[in-house]
């Protein structure tokens, strides 16, 4: 099967190169960083190492960027898109782990949860309140437990990628895609994974949001939850 | 209502008229998002002239004053003009998204191409138009 990583990347100068050596080392997949208007020097790091980059010449934001990933893979017609973040939190080791129930055609969206086994970084305190809402907003919703539904370590399968090229959030995207792939009756499943801390970046969520960032999330759940791709 | 609103009202409304008239022959102002507001001010330049007609509609809608009817009217139609607005900004953010991504893998495609050894690069980002019109992306990967 035809698979991509996709890898927003947003001023990770220090970790992308590194990334991608080490996704070279452990994984046979493809991989297109998508580079959203990076205003460090991520982008001469991309064309002097030879990584495969999209440029997209506005800054889209998280959602955006991945998105144009997964219009990308369907594009090309991959049968596999995952996603990765670029600032080195998730471990390239683990893409087998969550690429495997989509090849084995189990799921059709696979999140890696730090949460089932509880191993390596765990996020604040203050932030698996905020994921355990979630969580609890989903299973009210669609009668399915996610345990880590903010994670950015997923595997799609074409179902799914079509669906997230159609409707994607412009920022904090994944609760709400994930409330969408079951609504839309995809077959979405969890597999435990082991995350770092982020090795250079910072967090899409920052210092004064966190208010913002639940109320929009939430919404967005309730409003996805009620959206029925044609 | 007072002579003196009235007059004032009037001449707000005749900067305004001469102010969205300049604004379209410079081209800065759409014709379609700017008929409602010449309708808007048509609307309460009749009502300027016959008073009589805001102090109907304001015992019908029970408003002892009717200079409130006028507030009332008014903000109702701002909110209008707000939320259509909004509606534009939104449609116009999605689009400008879509697009954004599409000229990211385009380029990409084009770049891919040139690397590939084409020999001319116009005819190569044509190409590629033309490619993904047809949508076979197994001949461009193949390139």
């Amino acid at each position: 099967m035809k698979t991509i990583l996709l890898i927003p990347c947003y001023n990770e100068q220090e970790t992308i190169a590194s990334l991608y050596e080490e996704i070279r080392e452990k994984t046979p997949y493809d991989v297109i960083v998508i580079n959203d208007c990076s205003t460090d020097s991520s982008r001469d790091v991309l064309r002097e190492k030879g990584i495969p980059y999209l440029d997209l010449p506005l800054n889209l934001g998280i959602g955006g960027a991945v998105q144009a990933g997964y219009r990308y893979a369907v594009y090309y017609g991959y049968d596999i898109a995952v996603q990765v973040d670029g600032d080195g939190q998730h471990d390239p080791g683990q893409i087998g782990t969550i690429v495997a129930p989509i090849e084995k055609n189990e799921a059709d969206l696979v999140i890696g949860s730090r949460f089932i086994e509880k191993t390596g970084f765990q996020s604040s305190a203050m932030r698996r309140v905020g994921i355990n809402f979630f969580k609890f907003l989903i299973y009210c919703l669609s009668g399915k437990r996610i345990t880590d539904a903010t994670s950015g370590f997923r595997a799609a399968n074409i179902k799914t990628m079509q669906l997230f090229d159609r409707y994607y959030a412009m920022d904090y995207p994944e609760p709400e895609s994930n409330m969408l792939a079951l609504k839309n009756n995809l077959r979405v499943k969890e597999v435990p994974v082991t995350m770092r801390q982020r090795q250079g970046g910072e967090s899409s969520i920052k210092a004064l949001q966190p208010l913002y960032y639940m109320l929009k999330v939430s919404l967005g759940i309730l409003i996805s939850s009620t959206i029925r791709a044609k | 209502m007072l002579i003196q609103l009235r007059v004032t009202m009037l001449i707000i409304i005749v900067a305004l008229f001469i102010f969205f008239i300049v604004m379209l022959r410079r081209q800065k102002l759409d014709l379609k998002y700017c008929l409602v507001w010449i309708f808007a001010l048509l609307g309460i330049t009749v009502l300027c002239i016959f008073p009589g007609l805001l102090d109907s509609l304001s015992v019908l809608l029970g408003i002892d004053v009717p200079v409130n009817t006028l507030f009332l009217v008014g903000i109702a139609f701002l909110a209008c003009i707000c939320i259509s607005l909004t509606i534009v900004v939104s449609r116009l953010s999605a689009r400008l998204r879509k697009l954004t991504q599409n000229i990211a893998i385009l380029e990409f495609e084009a770049g891919k191409k040139e690397k590939a050894g084409g020999s001319n690069k116009n005819s190569n980002i044509i190409g590629s138009n033309e490619a993904g019109a047809e949508k076979t992306p197994e001949a461009i990967k193949d390139v």
